[in-house]
């Protein structure tokens, strides 16, 4: 039996059998209510304009983590006090200020203790004293006249070590009864002296401005016993 | 069921948040350096075994409202490293104040200074300083 005829054979066999299961099988098919429903939703799905950002369940949860993050923010945002670490946290990096310390000469010999107490005798008309506090290496008077404050200090030599505000401010000379002051203006409208007269380091702080408180520290003597 | 379920948890995670920033206490808010800080000193001196403390801080007359000054006397190990031996702290409604202690039996000798951490404040805004004393060898 060649090829052909053994196709022509299993046709004849079979034929019949295949046209009685397809007539069989050609009635219409109706879904079930469900099936439609689903359909009908996936469809409707579909046709939303932002089915694209949402037709995966990786961009659903990227969805939900920035709305999540969206309200986060502006929840910290709206509370004035946590809205400014994010401002503040960015510029302190270019504030500063100053240490300033004695170098004494290793050739003199300076008071180890305050012997002899100074203080500011002119320009200080009006103002009285509201703070006052003395070491044995330091001495602190406050005096203010309401408006005006001046804050006046002596030092021992060894023992000078300060930090200072020094912020976005320069430094200048002033000449004070011959000796060569720091001064410097700061970010407060305050102005400060630091010199020494080869004895004891003085520093006056305040805000009655430059001129006046040159004059104040040119004033600077021993007191009276 | 599972999307009711998901926009439901979304919401309870918003509305939370949300309820967080309406009853926040506004907290006191920590300045950078130097703005209500006029000068600040450190130092420790020794006579014989006893170390005096002194840690200073002076604000600006009606602007700094009150000033906190932890206080740590320290020994050092070497290499940048430093012990805390003892610690105090006090705290000054003033715009300026001074801590100064003195502790006795201090017989190790070796390298000491003084940590000195303050908080200085206008009113709930505050700003926090760290210095540290010059070394004392003792």
């Amino acid at each position: 039996m060649t090829q052909k005829e053994y196709k022509q054979c299993i046709s004849r066999a079979l034929c019949p059998e295949y046209e009685e299961m397809l007539a069989q099988g050609t009635g219409e098919h109706t879904f079930s209510p469900q099936f439609e429903k689903k359909m009908q939703k996936l469809i409707k799905r579909r046709k939303k304009p932002y089915y694209s950002m949402v037709n995966t369940a990786l961009k659903r949860a990227a969805v939900i983590v920035l709305a999540v993050f969206i309200t986060a923010f502006t929840a910290v945002m709206s509370v004035d006090a946590l809205r400014k670490p994010f401002i503040s946290f960015i510029t302190s990096p270019f504030r500063s200020c100053s240490n300033v310390k004695s170098e004494p000469q290793s050739s003199t010999v300076y008071p180890a203790t305050i012997k002899e107490k100074y203080r500011i005798t002119g320009g200080i008309d009006g103002f009285e004293t509201v703070y006052c506090d003395e070491t044995a290496q330091r001495i602190s008077i406050d005096h203010t006249n309401g408006s005006k404050s001046v804050m006046f200090e002596q030092w021992v030599v060894e023992a000078f070590d300060k930090n200072v505000n020094t912020e976005d401010c320069e430094t200048e000379r002033v000449e004070i009864n011959g000796c060569e002051a720091m001064g410097w203006s700061d970010n407060k409208g305050y102005y400060h002296l630091i010199w020494n007269n080869g004895e004891y380091v003085f520093c006056i702080t305040s805000n009655v401005g430059k001129d006046e408180l040159i004059t104040m520290a040119k004033s600077v003597q021993k007191a009276e016993k | 069921m599972k999307k009711t379920l998901s926009i439901t948890v979304v919401l309870v995670m918003m509305l939370s948040l949300m309820s967080f920033s309406v009853s926040a206490k506004v907290p006191e808010v920590n300045h950078p350096n130097y703005s209500y800080t006029s000068s600040c000193s450190s130092s420790v001196t020794f006579s014989g075994n006893t170390a005096t403390c002194i840690s200073e801080v002076i604000g600006y007359p009606n602007i700094t409202t009150k000033v906190q000054i932890t206080q740590a006397l320290e020994k050092s190990l070497g290499s940048g490293w430093w012990y805390k031996l003892y610690s105090w702290s006090d705290t000054y409604v003033f715009y300026r104040g001074i801590l100064t202690n003195s502790v006795g039996g201090i017989t190790e000798s070796g390298t000491y200074h003084v940590r000195m951490t303050a908080k200085v404040y206008s009113g709930s805004s505050y700003e926090t300083i760290e210095i540290f004393s010059s070394p004392v060898t003792h």
